[in-house]
């Protein structure tokens, strides 16, 4: 298990800095050609199709396209704070320190920051489509199938390795104190 | 909890020290030490038997129940 936690510990530092990575390029690059290329920003030449309640200020629309461009943002780092925790419990396992308390409580955060970051890029994509593409928002729904179940059950299985470790913490507690 | 260890009193009785006894069945001075001040969960039955045979006791002499703790 020892030599296993360290190849997982040395995958996830190397997802940790390919995420990082990412982030920064995506702020290093950051413009607005991705905006100025929707319909809903030349709404003039497609009148009437797109948008939500026929939203035709540009400055207001920029504003929202910023507020979620860097709300997802912020999350991708939040989505690094829950590799982080994993690592921690990696950390741990590697230490063979399995029923600790630091790896209850690293379990449920990180599930907690997968759930909400799952939950969160769903809304705020949810309304990126809303606002950028249609009135229509029953069509993004689908889309929960595609990127977000995994890592949704993923932060539900966290969750439930928590209170396994939780028992499992208490029974080598038992074992411990059983002379 | 409920169950009250006497060990240190059957010691005191059979004047034996407790690293003596720990070392007679088997089992290390913390652990006898956590037995002793009744942080123990549970008490193997071999262990049970060889503090008895060691300290020439009954199971009863060592462990007694109180419904008021």
């Amino acid at each position: 298990m020892k030599n296993k936690s360290l190849i997982l510990q040395i995958l996830l530092a190397f997802m940790f800095f390919s995420i990082l990575n990412a982030i920064l390029s995506d702020i290093w690059y950051y413009n607005l050609d991705h905006l100025k290329g929707l319909k809903v920003w030349n709404a003039e030449e497609h009148e009437g199709k797109e948008s939500i309640a026929n939203i035709r200020d540009k400055q207001w629309l920029e504003f929202a396209y910023n507020s979620i461009y860097w709300t997802l943002l912020l999350l991708k780092f939040y989505f690094l704070l829950g590799l982080y925790y994993l690592f921690t419990i990696f950390r741990s396992f590697e230490k063979e320190k399995y029923f600790s308390s630091s790896i209850i409580n690293s379990f449920r955060k990180a599930g907690s920051v997968f759930l909400l970051y799952c939950i969160a890029v769903f809304v705020l994509k949810a309304l990126f489509h809303l606002i950028f593409y249609s009135k229509n928002i029953a069509k993004h729904f689908y889309k929960f199938d595609e990127s977000y179940t995994l890592l949704f059950i993923c932060g539900l299985a966290f969750y439930a390795f928590a209170e396994i470790f939780k028992k499992a913490q208490k029974l080598q507690e038992e074992n411990d104190l059983t002379i | 909890m409920p169950i009250i260890v006497n060990l240190d009193v059957m010691l005191a009785r059979r004047k034996m020290k407790s690293k003596e006894l720990a070392e007679k069945i088997g089992i290390t001075t913390a652990n006898l030490s956590i037995l002793k001040s009744g942080k123990a969960k549970a008490i193997r039955f071999s262990t049970l038997e060889a503090i008895c045979r060691e300290l020439d006791c009954q199971p009863g002499d060592i462990l007694e129940f109180s419904a008021e703790e």
